[in-house]
């Protein structure tokens, strides 16, 4: 099945052309990765495809319907569910409220139910919790659930960021650079967690710069340079191309 | 020379004593709240209901002190009125200056409803709430898409134009003079004039406050509120509408607000704009803050330290603005969660789960 599908993206600001003619799409139960250097258009696709800026040109489809221009609350309302690539946990709350809050936008009880407690709120909020404790044994978060999310070890919060993003029940889950600043063996962790998550039946996408980790978990890669798609594929072949490559390394890089 | 120097001399004496005050008053407190939260859960809503029975008692125990339970009348105003802003300050993160606006509404509604139009005084009470509802809504459609310094000089704003046309609107407001005869509250045929009567009823107004701040805090809105308070980036990335929040809160704490102000007309029997000044939101601000931002215990504290401490100072009284300002600088350099603060209430618990 067809999670996204994205027709002849382009996207100019002005005279500058962020992204030019890019085709791309999701099946269900992929992980799917973005690359490319610093500044190769890569944010910019991820926000035309999710509508918070509309294409210049080209069309994207998710789950079959045309995506219009949406406010990220709706984005997420829609099925696609994400993370940061700075961390962006709430400060104040412990890692369940964090993981809780992801419910927010599948629940729906009014300011009247919450102040008179109504029997809808109850069972709403039993469910919630129920939910949000099946993500958490998931992702092997439960014994921290009562702590502070921030004063997690660093690898833990990005857990904790992935546990939110799932609350929300997305269609199509997008790490925007899950590995950054992680060190050899967080990243190790984040390779086993991301494929585990797809395991479950998740779609993925992944923007990401660590080539080993991008290698180790994508069915497919597409590459971005200066808002051009300079190639899609298997892992293996990526790691062969050339352009891509001379994209990286420069030059005579490949030699 | 001499005036300057003994007005800076007294101020810096001042600044001193507010230092080791607060300094003391956290150690007492962090102490305080440690015990409480080492309690079981039961223990917990038992020393709950301690205080509920001790403030129910209070109007017995001061019964022949006027003055003090006059104070006590003046204390459970301003619990509702700072627990008010609060869901403005505390839940949703969005510094509103001009709080007194709403409790100005309020207290006007109920006094020209009852003065002027002769309706009962419950009725022009829900009408407060339900006026000063509207004008949150009003002001916080427009302002809420602002944020921190820009919403509060906007809101300063509102508040100072409000003042204003209660001034000027002499036909309607009766302009400075302000409104006397503001009608006492009837109940069953009763007539409460009594301080302890308004003692009781401000009571369960300020008790049904706690409550609604406690359901709110506890459930789905109230997260929402706190995550768009902590983060709106990462809020709206989890499919909330902060606008949406952001004014609920607003017209709810405007709401309650207004409450407060409808009983306060009827309480001091007289209305005039002078009470509804910009100083009048300060205070709530720092109340709020000394108590701990977003944090219920913390802000009665608070609200309660800084309803009695001018009046136990009234020797010093001129000074007492200024005091409110260095006490504000001080709490953001000494202790800048306040009092009782949020996370020292969940770190308690997260302690006590880690020991069971």
């Amino acid at each position: 099945m067809r999670i996204l599908e994205a027709k002849g993206i382009t996207m100019r600001f002005g005279g500058l052309t962020a992204v030019n003619n890019v085709d791309f799409h999701i099946d269900k139960g992929e992980i799917v990765s973005l690359i490319g250097p610093n500044g190769a258009g890569k944010t910019t696709f991820f926000n035309a495809i999710t509508g918070i800026y509309e294409p210049t040109a080209g069309e994207v489809a998710f789950l079959g319907e045309k995506v219009k221009k949406s406010k990220p609350y709706e984005i997420t309302k829609m099925g696609i569910g994400r993370t940061f690539q700075n961390i962006r946990l709430f400060s104040t709350m412990t890692v369940l409220e964090n993981v809780m809050v992801g419910q927010y936008c599948r629940t729906s009880s009014n300011l009247l139910a919450t102040i008179l407690k109504s029997p809808k709120l109850i069972k709403e909020e039993k469910e919630v919790e129920e939910k949000v404790m099946d993500i958490l044994e998931f992702l092997e978060l439960t014994d921290m659930k009562d702590e502070i999310a921030v004063s997690l070890p660093y690898g833990y919060q990005r857990r904790v960021e992935v546990a939110r993003a799932m609350a929300t029940e997305p269609k199509l889950i997008l790490l925007d650079e899950p590995a950054a600043g992680m060190n050899s063996g967080e990243k190790v962790e984040m390779t086993n967690l991301i494929k585990k998550i797809r395991d479950r039946g998740n779609t993925i996408l992944v923007i990401e710069h660590d080539m080993k980790l991008v290698m180790g978990i994508s069915d497919r890669i597409s590459v971005l340079e200066y808002g051009n798609k300079i190639a899609e594929g298997l892992p293996h072949e990526i790691q062969s191309n050339d352009r891509v490559i001379e994209a990286y390394l420069g030059k005579g890089g490949a030699k | 020379m001499g005036n300057i120097s003994k007005v800076l001399l007294n101020l810096i004496l001042y600044s001193g004593i507010l230092y080791l005050g607060i300094i003391i008053l956290s150690k007492i407190f962090d102490l305080g709240t440690k015990k409480f939260m080492n309690l079981n859960n039961k223990n917990r809503k038992f020393a709950g209901l301690g205080f509920l029975v001790l403030g129910a008692l209070l109007p017995l125990i001061l019964a022949n002190n006027t003055y003090a339970l006059r104070t006590s009348v003046l204390v459970l105003i301003y619990i509702v009125l700072a627990l008010s802003l609060n869901f403005v300050l505390g839940f949703a993160g969005q510094l509103s200056m001009g709080h007194s606006a709403f409790y100005a509404v309020g207290a006007y509604t109920t006094a020209i409803l009852t003065v002027t139009y002769n309706v009962p005084f419950w009725i022009a009470l829900v009408c407060s709430g339900l006026v000063s509802a509207i004008f949150g809504l009003l002001l916080g459609i427009p302002t809420l898409r602002l944020k921190g310094d820009y919403l509060a000089i906007t809101t300063i704003g509102f508040s100072e134009i409000l003042r204003l046309v209660l001034i000027n609107w002499a036909s309607f407001t009766r302009g400075p003079a302000g409104i006397p005869g503001i009608p006492s509250p009837k109940i069953f045929g009763y007539t409460i004039s009594s301080n302890t009567g308004y003692y009781y009823i401000l009571y369960v107004l300020a008790i049904l406050t706690i409550f609604i701040s406690y359901r709110l805090l506890n459930s789905r809105l109230g997260r929402g509120l706190v995550a768009v308070k902590d983060d709106e980036v990462a809020a709206e990335a989890m499919g909330i509408n902060p606008t949406f929040l952001k004014i609920l809160a607003f017209v709810l704490g405007a709401a309650i607000a207004g409450l407060a102000g409808g009983v306060f007309a009827s309480f001091i029997h007289y209305v005039n704009p002078d009470n509804f000044t910009y100083m009048e939101s300060v205070v709530m601000l720092t109340m709020v803050v000394l108590g701990g931002v977003g944090s219920i215990p913390g802000i009665i504290v608070g609200a309660t330290i800084l309803t009695i401490l001018p009046e136990a100072l009234r020797g010093i009284s001129t000074y007492r603005y200024a005091i409110y300002g260095i006490l504000l600088v001080m709490m953001m350099i000494v202790r800048p969660q306040g009092m009782i603060s949020m996370s020292s209430l969940k770190g308690g618990a997260k302690h006590e789960n880690s020991r069971s």
